[in-house]
């Protein structure tokens, strides 16, 4: 297995903004609102710091939890590690296969059957044509949905939708696992099938980041913490150190 | 669980690093997984057609009407043998649909994948590959029009005809950077896709499909000679009536294509990181 790493050293991140008259939209002085990155206008181009100098090294069999209020830049972080955002200054380095937990499913249309949306996410996914039949049958399997699959996603209740997207988020092994909030789904049933199917996918993980709000969740995979604020890490150590900074007032 | 297998990364082969990185960019992952982008795009196909009854058929049923109607009026306004102006028509519509998405359908690529550009990190080239071979698809079923005015004997088939092989080879290969250069403008300045959608029908009306270029005498022959879309449908409809291609259009045509490759491949370089910001 490759010994993973990921490091980020010095990295920026500024989202442009584009709306027609933008600069009426910002009113000045600027002032720091509680939540997200600053609103910066340069030249006319306005734009949002979302992550600042943010510097860090996760050596393999890390597990990082990412603890922020709304719009600290957790979700972000994690789309840069992941390689969807380029980073506006500084450099990522990250060794090893990614697995994203976060949006699957999203923008897909509801007229797709969920033999379809296995097949799509096969052929995304670059996984060889022979692998298809035991993907199915795997996905079968755990979601329980049995007919239904062949039928379109409209006709699924929130929780099936849920169960079938689940299940294709942790279909495959990977040696890095980017997780972005919650990770349940469906009724409690499901949810435990789902939180072993989870464990043994985790347990092979070489590096895990999970940004979420729930201590739970956090306490129950992470060993380490950072705490992010306005795109800025203001700590990172031992995940109790990091609850006890987060929750002290500024 | 047993089914988790990574996709390996291959080294690239020996051909391929004679490329320029900039059209590496745009092709490399693509020639690697060709499944990939042929299977994503006869989904897409059958997805627009989902819940109807002929499903990809309309795409031929409609070329279909098309013809009949225009055939009936316009044949008759500009007196030409019906048989002779469908068998121009439908040539001529066949080169057009293929120009006319690369205006306009080939524009939303970025955006009508803008969820998954959002949340996997994957090789946005394959997008560009996607939309491509679409219009390859669309145009296959096109072309059961043609097979069966040929059958017909309204459009003769010559030796000539075969040059729609090649031909259809050098089109698919220009509209990569093309796809490339039109699906980052449109998803960088939205205004551009409603500008292309009003000219579109202009464009459509000041280009050969209609009439014959011959038609137009003086000056007005301009019109014909300095638009580059008359050389795109020239170069597609051409070998289709069984005629030999005019070495000058090949020239046009070649010539675009190498300055679509240039402008493209870097366009894409340049900005493609940047695309999942303007979605």
């Amino acid at each position: 297995m490759t010994q993973c790493r990921a490091e980020l050293r010095n990295v920026y991140l500024n989202i442009p903004v584009f709306a027609p008259n933008q600069m009426r939209l910002i009113r000045k002085p600027q002032f720091l609102s509680p939540v997200g990155g600053n609103i910066n206008d340069n030249k006319g181009k306005v734009h949002i710091q979302a992550l600042r100098n943010v510097s860090f090294e996760l050596e393999h069999g890390e597990h990082l939890a990412l603890i922020g209020h709304n719009g600290a830049g957790k979700s972000t972080l994690l789309k840069i590690i992941s390689g969807i955002y380029p980073p506006s200054a500084g450099e990522v380095s990250v060794r090893g296969s990614i697995g994203c937990l976060f949006d699957i499913g999203a923008g897909l249309t509801p007229e797709m059957t969920g033999h379809e949306y296995i097949k799509f996410y096969h052929a995304v996914y670059s996984n060889p044509n022979e692998l298809l039949q035991d993907l199915i049958e795997d996905i079968t399997e755990f979601t329980e949905l049995g007919n239904y699959l062949e039928l379109p996603i409209r006709t699924y209740s929130e929780g099936m939708r849920a169960r079938l997207m689940a299940a294709l988020a942790t279909a495959w092994r990977r040696e890095i696992f980017l997780i972005d909030e919650g990770i349940g789904a469906g009724d409690a049933a499901f949810q435990i099938k789902f939180s072993q199917r989870v464990n043994a996918l985790l347990e092979s993980a070489g590096l895990l980041i999970i940004a979420s709000h729930s201590p739970e969740l956090l306490r129950k995979y992470c060993t380490r913490g950072l705490v992010l604020k306005h795109g800025e890490v203001r700590m990172i150590g031992p995940l109790d150190e990091a609850f006890d900074f987060y929750a002290r007032p500024d | 669980m047993n089914i988790a297998r990574l996709a390996s990364n291959h080294p690239t082969s020996n051909w391929l690093r004679l490329l320029p990185s900039s059209i590496l960019a745009l092709c490399e992952a693509p020639l690697r997984n060709p499944r990939l982008w042929t299977s994503l795009a006869w989904m897409d196909i059958v997805q627009n057609y989902r819940r109807t009854m002929l499903g990809p058929a309309w795409i031929t049923v409609n070329l279909i009407i098309f013809t009949i109607a225009m055939t009936l009026v316009y044949g008759a306004l500009f007196s030409v043998p019906t048989r002779e102006y469908a068998a121009f028509l439908v040539c001529g519509m066949i080169g057009w649909f293929w120009v006319a998405a690369m205006l306009q359908e080939v524009g939303n690529t970025f955006l009508s994948y803008s969820h998954f550009i959002k949340s996997t990190s994957i090789n946005k080239a394959f997008f560009i590959w996607v939309a491509v071979f679409k219009q390859t698809i669309i145009l296959a079923h096109h072309m059961v029009v043609y097979a069966a005015l040929v059958i017909f004997g309204v459009i003769p088939f010559t030796v000539y005809s075969f040059a729609f092989i090649p031909v259809i080879v050098v089109l698919f290969l220009i509209s990569i950077p093309l796809t490339a250069i039109v699906s980052i403008l449109f998803a960088r300045y939205r205004d551009l896709s409603r500008l292309v959608s009003s000219l579109i029908i202009v464009l459509m009306m000041i280009t050969p499909i209609f009439w014959q270029p011959g038609m137009l005498t003086g000056w007005r022959l301009k019109f014909v000679h300095l638009n580059p879309f008359y050389y795109i449908i020239e170069f597609i409809r051409t070998p289709l009536l069984g005629k030999p291609l005019d070495p000058t259009v090949v020239a046009v045509v070649l010539g675009m294509g190498i300055f679509f490759w240039v402008v493209g491949a870097e366009v894409y370089r340049r900005y493609q990181k940047y695309v999942v910001f303007w979605l």
